[in-house]
């Protein structure tokens, strides 16, 4: 965490220091856009994108990561972001559980709208999988849909499959584009050999030989996992970085996405080290591109289990500059994950809360997006993560089928109390203010807000607010307040509205936590059509 | 970064590991209405016309920070970014043309048994080297290999040779029969015994029986070599390894650095006559050494043991006058220092032959003498720098992990090569130090760079493909 700590720190630092007190960002009066159209149709489908693996460890190493880290590039800012610093809906991302509640079904259901292919047997078998060095296959349910079939390894007996579910579930529900995935249990007479698959040599010796290195059930039942084609062309990963350039949708570079930079905390929290171009994936339908994520399998601490690496999710596979750090110290410093050890729990990895540190988490390669995140992103992600409540992370562990209740309820607990961790700290370095309001129905508008931290108890503080109020043109209106922490969070405070057109009035919220003083989060507030006065936008500091 | 916290004081209050969490809390039974209820907007704007910002923030002073360092790194950076881009496109074309694949598909038959490739490599002092294998494995099913390599350059002149192991075909017992015809022409020789090197050319050639004045030199070797060796598995961690050599060897002059300019060749028993005879040995070891974790890599070991001990007889054939017996032992013992990522590694080892002067009584030619030097036995000082009746070797060797697959080591190697116990001690200790890096992954051990001085100024850069500690064959091995 040291060097990227220290860097997001000076950034603070010098960013707290610059443009006047409420800066010269000012908003259209106009409702924020929750919806943006990136799906103008296209006269052809965009160039295919591949996925070298050894350019990519390359590029991740060194020979992209030094050159991009001499641009000292750190504070680009995010482009995909609405007026209210949110993420609206596009063809990358949908407002799901951040927009509403989602039902435990809907949960629990995720993406697969269709119906399961456990229901259409027999599977018949139309080639192997495609990329990957796991045994996999391609099939055709009795429905003619085509799948992808993956395994369990015979010695990690429902590790693979069950976080790749529980994973995918959550993921969706966040607002990512997944496959339809299903997992559950069939018979060796369920699998049929196709006939394109007899003529690539496939028989049914070979076929039982590959099904020995799986994990079979004392019953005879394979466990498997099925992922339903996505519709429309693959045409291969999108780039970490840039744009592709022959989609004309695709106009904020990626590393400039909110939606992907925002990921740093959801996967840290879900320990998913394996995010890599080639587990990305854009289809061309309808004559547009989609983004889809792909292959959580290797999440909640699986892959720290199957390579083995206690390292996992805590240190990049090849990162040079803490090498030199560990080469040059002789290996006397410990490390924080020296000392974790697997629970003795089917179906769950190396996947716990002592070890965790939220600020501290890697990818097992460079992803770019992760790399350029900053408080604002981590802020956005982990308000996202902590909307699932206990039971509903429940009801998603649930649809893995571990064997073993109490790894369902480890999965659980760690799930949680990995949350709140993350939750906390990236709370703590942004003003964790969310759900503004204001209500004009008084002779003197109120505004509200919800203080995350204090919401989900994350903190026990003493905590008030300074509130003070400025003109469009940033001049000080000579109004300050100062009120405490309401109850549940949730604070109002009267505030005058600012001379000027519209009424367009800019408020400065400052959150004094037990005498410290955290980095302001900017309001503005104006008459939408010189009607409704309505938060037209807002900036955190 | 504690200053700036300063700037910033809940920063330090929130740090996680600081402070734990309140775990047990509940999380709100209903979490906060969410932002702004999505409302339609009709038409929806472009992607980058959604932000509402009407007005855009100035740059920050953090920004402005930038530009100098940013204008100062720019040309290392387009360096750094030319120097790299030969090797994205090697990777590149490596992968987007399979090429890996294609050589595998254009070399070995479709299941992967049976195939005829080219190799290369280069060896640092002696160039590079080009041949080429035919591997046949798992021949009846059950991990049975026969081999055949060729090679030109490098350390040989030309190599030729067939090895043939019955894998787990007899369960406990495994055979391996091998056999090659080796021209060298570039060994090297500085004499017999621990003295001290010189870098003048004596006046008179050096009588290595009597004088062990060393002196860098080099001569050619021929040599035919026949080993069978039976491996006996008794438990997991104890074999007997029974091996039996046939040595046929002729000896002539280097191209440069020739020995006879410096050495008496008469008096080097079995330079002018060549060497012919049989080796039959016995070594018995003691094998616990293991990696000391699942999380550490698999092919270097971090904890347990080594124990061997051998003896066996060389005689002379076709006149040859041969007769002399070896005996020696090793011990290693890996400590486990922290979670199987520090090891530490302590080694002891005498080689020794015996029922001969080791110089002058013709009974073992200075080929088959015990020698310290090179990349494994006493680093820091080149190969064969001294042999002599017996070499005594003391290793001590720290490990530490690097990265996931890398990890550096340190060491320092003690030796001494004696003609007789009672000398032991009395000449120089030879002392060797340095460290170095190793690649690998879980399961695949790849390169082991090493910087290698010697106490007596020598220096060594070493590239091997193997960990320090493997246990190499011994029959046959000179």
């Amino acid at each position: 965490m040291g060097i990227c700590s220290f860097a997001i720190l000076f950034a603070v630092a010098l960013g707290c220091s610059g443009p006047g007190a409420v800066g010269s960002i000012r908003f259209a009066k106009a409702r924020p856009v929750w919806r943006v159209d990136d799906q103008a149709p296209l006269a052809a489908a965009p160039r295919t994108t591949h996925y070298y693996p050894a350019l990519y460890q390359l590029d991740s190493a060194f020979a992209r990561r030094a050159p991009r880290a001499m641009e000292l590039r750190a504070d680009k800012p995010v482009l995909d972001i609405n007026s209210l610093d949110e993420v609206p809906d596009s063809t990358w991302f949908v407002n799901r559980i951040g927009a509403r509640d989602l039902t435990v079904e809907e949960l629990k259901r995720g993406p697969n709208l269709e119906s399961s292919p456990f229901d259409h047997r027999p599977w018949t078998i139309i080639g192997t999988k495609l990329g990957g060095n796991a045994l996999g296959f391609r099939f055709e349910d009795a429905l003619h849909r085509k799948f992808l079939l993956k395994f369990d390894a015979k010695e990690l007996p429902e590790l693979e499959t069950g976080a790749h579910i529980i994973a995918h579930r959550l993921l969706w529900a966040l607002g990512y584009n997944v496959p339809q995935d299903h997992v559950g249990y069939i018979r060796r007479s369920d699998l049929v050999i196709g006939g394109k698959a007899a003529k690539q040599g496939l028989d049914d010796a070979k076929l039982d030989e590959a099904l020995k290195s799986v994990y079979v059930r004392e019953d005879g039942q394979v466990r498997v996992l099925a992922s339903l084609f996505i519709p429309g062309t693959p045409i291969g990963p999108w780039p970490q970085e840039g744009v592709r350039k022959d989609d004309p949708n695709d106009v904020i570079p990626h590393e400039q996405r909110r939606s992907l930079r925002g990921q740093y905390p959801i996967f840290a929290w879900l320990d998913h080290t394996d995010m890599k171009d080639d587990n990305s994936l854009d289809t061309f339908d309808h004559g547009h591109v989609t983004h889809y994520l792909l292959d959580f399998g290797k999440a909640l601490g699986v892959m720290g289990t199957s390579e083995p690496d206690e390292a996992n999710g805590h240190r990049r596979r090849w990162d040079l500059p803490a090498a030199m750090v560990d080469l040059l110290s002789l290996g006397l410093h410990t490390h924080p994950w020296e000392g974790i050890r697997q629970p003795q729990l089917r179906g769950v990895g190396l996947y716990d809360v002592e070890h965790f540190d939220p600020a501290g988490w890697f990818p097992v390669f460079s992803y770019w997006p992760l790399l350029d995140k900053d408080r604002f992103d981590a802020f956005w992600g982990a308000k996202l993560m902590m909307r699932f409540k206990p039971h509903e992370l429940a009801a998603i562990v649930d649809e893995a089928q571990l064997s073993d209740p109490r790894a369902a309820k480890y999965l659980v607990d760690t799930l949680m109390y990995r949350q709140r961790i993350t939750a906390r700290y990236w709370f703590d370095r942004v003003a964790p203010l969310d759900a503004f309001t204001i209500d004009a129905s008084s002779p003197q508008p109120t505004l509200c807000f919800t203080d995350l931290t204090l919401f989900y108890l994350l903190r026990d503080s003493t905590t008030t607010y300074a509130i003070d109020t400025f003109d469009q043109a940033g001049n000080a209106t000579g109004f300050a307040a100062s009120a405490p922490a309401g109850a549940k969070g949730r604070t109002c405070s009267a505030i005058p509205l600012a001379p000027g057109p519209d009424d367009y009035t800019i408020v400065r919220l400052r959150v004094r936590r037990d005498q410290h003083e955290m980095p302001p989060v900017i309001v503005h507030v104006a008459r939408v059509a010189g009607q409704k006065l309505e938060v037209i936008g807002l900036r955190r500091r | 970064m504690r200053c700036l916290v300063l700037l910033t004081p809940a920063l330090l209050a929130a740090s996680a590991s600081a402070e734990p969490v309140s775990l047990v809390a509940p999380t709100p039974s209903e979490p906060p209405d969410p932002v702004d209820p999505p409302a339609e907007e009709v038409p929806a704007p472009r992607p980058d016309h959604a932000s509402g910002v009407v007005v855009e923030d100035e740059s920050t002073t953090s920004e402005r920070a930038r530009v100098l360092p940013r204008a100062l790194l720019f040309l290392p950076r387009i360096v750094l970014f030319a120097v790299v881009q030969p090797v994205r496109a090697g990777a590149y074309v490596f992968q987007r043309y399979n090429l890996a694949e294609r050589f595998t598909d254009a070399t070995f038959t479709d299941d992967r048994r049976f195939g005829i490739y080219p190799v290369a490599n280069y060896a640092a002092g002696f160039g590079f080297m080009v041949g080429a294998r035919l591997l046949y494995k798992d021949i009846l099913g059950d991990g049975e290999r026969f081999k055949l390599r060729a090679d030109y350059g490098g350390q040989f002149r030309y190599a030729v040779g067939a090895h043939l192991g019955t894998g787990t075909r007899f369960g406990r017992i495994r055979f391996e029969a091998d056999s090659s015809s080796e021209r060298r022409p570039r060994e090297q020789f500085y004499g017999i015994g621990n003295g001290e090197l010189t870098t003048t050319l004596p006046d008179q050639p050096i009588d290595p029986s009597l004088s062990a004045i060393a002196f860098k030199s080099r001569f050619q070797e021929d040599v035919l070599r026949n080993v069978l060796t039976a491996n006996l598995r008794i438990t997991d961690r104890l074999q007997s390894r029974t091996s039996s050599a046939l040595m046929i060897r002729k000896f002539d002059r280097a191209a440069d650095m020739d020995i006879t300019e410096a050495f008496d060749t008469s008096k080097l028993t079995g330079y002018d006559d060549g060497v012919r005879n049989i080796y039959v040995e016995n070594e018995l070891i003691y094998d616990s050494r293991r990696p000391a974790s699942p999380y550490a890599t698999q092919v270097l070991d971090g904890t347990g043991w080594l124990i061997r001990g051998y003896g066996g007889i060389a005689r002379g054939i076709d006149k040859d006058p041969s007769k002399y017996f070896t005996y020696g032992g090793e011990i290693q013992r890996y400590f486990d220092l922290y979670q199987g990522t520090r090891t530490f590694t302590v080694r002891a080892m005498l080689d020794a032959v015996g029922g001969t002067d080791g110089r002058s009584d013709g009974r073992i030619s200075f080929i088959d003498l015990p020698r310290l030097g090179g990349a494994e036995y006493l680093r820091g000082y080149p190969s064969a720098r001294f042999r002599d009746r017996a070499v005594v070797l003391a290793t001590a060797e720290y490990n530490w992990e690097i990265m996931s697959h890398a990890s550096a080591f340190t060491f320092i190697d003690v030796g001494e090569p004696f003609a007789a116990y009672g000398d032991l001690g009395k000449n120089p200790i030879r002392v060797g130090y340095g460290g170095g890096i190793q690649l690998h992954t879980k399961h695949t051990f790849f390169v082991r760079l090493q910087f290698a001085r010697s106490r007596d100024g020598d220096t060594a850069l070493n590239l091997a493909f193997a960990p320090t500690f493997g246990r190499r064959e011994r029959a046959g091995r000179f």
